[in-house]
């Protein structure tokens, strides 16, 4: 994958993040999560280290544009981010195909969600009552992860639908 | 199963694990904190009144900073009703768990359920 | 998704439990803050709506008194008993008149070891404020010389109150939370209630059992132990109040000053480390208990041991436990 689609689609990332957070939910901080769906594309589509990349670029630009690069927002999301991206591209893998994009979301998903707890736990706050969190935000990853997953399978079908670009690994 | 099928029988399984281990985490926090007793109802810092949650009953505490309309039902309790503008208090829902709280900024109000003190006896003079 | 369905029930059993594993009963506890302290009143034998109106009606109750009885406003009945003494007799209400007259006659039962005239000295030490001082020997004298309950005259009849000196000031803190137990508990009696436990901070009455056959069960606040019990009573149609050193207090010196003063040296009682009192009513077991507590074991066992219907736990200053004799073997977990 060259430089200027990684660009792009990371920009795409970050823009979904952005309008994103427009979007009003139940709970304020809670997110759909919808530029994981550029990650699971790019993963799909070039492999672990593409979506790494595209990962890691989206939450230091999404940062730099909050104005909270370095803070501790950004190293949740980085932590959350990267453990996700590896997280899906080793079970990827590993399942060869026996999981869509759902599958893969899913699990992604859950990851995200207990690794920035731990990380926000352990590092930030050294309150136990982050921990009654856990099965909140576990709960939270299902739907979240169900909704990005299944239009990321869906843009990647399109995909490869209509130009037959597909450059898996 | 048919091609365009989106969700594979993986995909179930992935979920269902999933839900198992959020289960999981749902009864590891269950048992770890114990259900409360009583509900503290604070006005500006200062106790206004303790309820036992084994009771039901509506409850309107009023003070100058407005009022809110508690609720304790099924050894729960929330806030029904209250005089601020935003609400969130009422749409916090039901606590029962001990250090569980709702708090209403406005009216400078906060209830949190808490176990009850001295239980063993009905009363302590001193 | 059969494994989903064990997990999903095993969730619900364990949120039901919240409400499902409780001990069901028929008691109610509610607790406000009034008198400056906590005041909790537990009803029993009676339904949620008719617990919570009489308890409103007992809350309101106190809440009233509160206003008649407080010594920090000028214009309650004893801010104006107060702020004419040397002058001329003071109208006041008929709670005013109740207490004074039980207040004299227990004065007068312990030699002046309860002086409800005590507001000078209690004024001086400030225990009522946060800044806290051993005030100068002479300055102790001058305040200990107007504490004289015989200097204050109660009329029930022209229901007035005057005290014959200037600078003489009643003070009700050892009384007046007992009283508005006992008021309170009239309160749940109109309104239906036969059985209840009202505790004014630690003064306590008890209006029938708990239950039938099971009386109330109320443990004794250690002296130096906070959060422990030095025993257990259970009573019915009783009341309990206990006076300690450790409510209010400062230590300066390796002395520790705190708020029950002894009339007759103007200084801190240090004869005893807390005394309890059982009494028919929480007025005398409150005005009782700091008599005690002021008297020491010895004395303050005989003098509860004189007034019928009264029983006292005592412990004194180095920490033996004294107990009349009504009560003995009755204090349950007591050492010894």
């Amino acid at each position: 994958m060259n430089e200027t689609r990684l660009a792009s689609l990371a920009a795409v990332a970050v823009v979904i993040h952005a309008l994103e957070g427009m979007i009003p939910m139940p709970v304020p901080w809670m997110r759909l999560g919808l530029a994981n769906i550029v990650t699971l594309v790019v993963l799909s589509l070039f492999g672990l280290g593409s979506a790494l990349m595209v990962t890691v670029v989206r939450v230091v630009v999404g940062s730099l544009i909050a104005g909270q690069l370095l803070g501790p927002g950004f190293f949740l999301a980085l932590a959350g981010g990267t453990a996700a991206t590896v997280g899906m591209g080793l079970l990827r893998k590993a399942a060869g195909g026996g999981l869509s994009l759902v599958g893969v979301s899913l699990a992604g998903a859950f990851l995200h969600n207990v690794v920035q707890l731990a990380v926000a736990g352990l590092v930030y706050t050294r309150h136990a009552g982050v921990f009654y969190l856990l099965p909140v935000l576990m709960g939270l990853a299902l739907p979240t992860g169900l909704v990005t997953g299944w239009l990321a399978e869906r843009v990647v079908r399109r995909m490869k639908g209509e130009n037959g670009e597909w450059v898996n690994r | 199963m048919r091609p365009d099928r989106i969700v594979t029988a993986g995909d179930v399984l992935v979920f269902v694990l999933l839900l198992a281990a959020t289960g999981a985490g749902v009864m590891m926090v269950s048992r770890s904190r114990p259900v409360g007793e009583e509900a503290v109802i604070e006005v500006n810092g200062v106790l206004r009144e303790k309820l036992a949650l084994s009771v039901d009953r509506v409850l309107r505490i009023e003070s100058p900073y407005g009022f809110n309309t508690v609720e304790v039902s099924g050894g729960r309790i929330r806030v029904r009703e209250a005089s601020c503008s935003n609400k969130i208090c009422a749409a916090q829902g039901w606590i029962h768990r001990e250090t569980e709280e709702i708090v209403c900024l406005p009216n400078r109000f906060n209830v949190r359920v808490a176990g009850r003190g001295g239980e063993k006896y009905d009363g302590i003079t001193r | 998704m059969r494994k989903a369905g064990v997990v999903l029930a095993m969730v619900l059993l364990v949120a039901g439990c919240g409400a499902g594993c409780r001990e069901s009963s028929d008691v109610h506890r509610r607790t406000q803050y009034l008198m400056g302290t906590v005041v909790t009143i537990t009803v029993a034998g009676v339904g949620g709506d008719d617990a919570d109106r009489a308890m409103n009606a007992a809350f309101e109750e106190i809440r009233r008194l509160e206003g008649i009885l407080t010594f920090f406003s000028e214009s309650s009945d004893l801010g104006r008993i107060n702020a004419a003494a040397g002058e001329r007799p003071v109208g006041v209400s008929a709670e005013t008149i109740e207490v004074l007259t039980e207040a004299r006659r227990i004065s007068d039962a312990s030699g002046g070891a309860f002086d409800a005239t005590i507001g000078p000295l209690v004024s001086l030490w400030g225990f009522e404020v946060k800044e806290r001082f051993v005030p100068p020997k002479e300055e102790i004298e001058r305040a200990r010389m107007l504490v004289d309950w015989r200097k204050m005259a109660v009329d029930p009849e022209r229901r007035t109150v005057r005290l014959d000196r200037k600078g003489m000031k009643v003070d009700l803190g050892g009384i007046a939370k007992g009283y508005a137990a006992d008021r309170a508990a009239e309160v749940l009696r109109q309104h239906g209630v036969s059985r209840a436990l009202v505790a004014v901070a630690g003064d306590i009455r008890a209006i029938g059992e708990k239950s039938p056959g099971v009386p109330w069960h109320v443990g004794i606040q250690h002296p130096r132990d906070p959060g422990t019990v030095l025993g257990s009573l259970r009573i019915a149609d009783r009341s309990v109040s206990t006076s300690g050193d450790y409510e209010r207090y400062f230590i300066e010196d390796d002395v520790r000053y705190h708020h029950i003063l002894d009339p007759a040296t103007g200084r801190s009682a240090a004869a005893s480390r807390s005394a309890t009192v059982l009494a028919p009513t929480t007025i005398l077991s409150d005005a009782l208990s700091t008599a005690a507590f002021v008297l020491g074991p010895e004395k303050g066992i005989a003098l509860v041991r004189s007034v019928p219907g009264a029983e006292a736990v005592i412990v004194d200053r180095e920490g033996r436990v004294h107990v009349t004799p009504g009560l003995a073997g009755k204090v349950e977990g007591l050492a010894s």
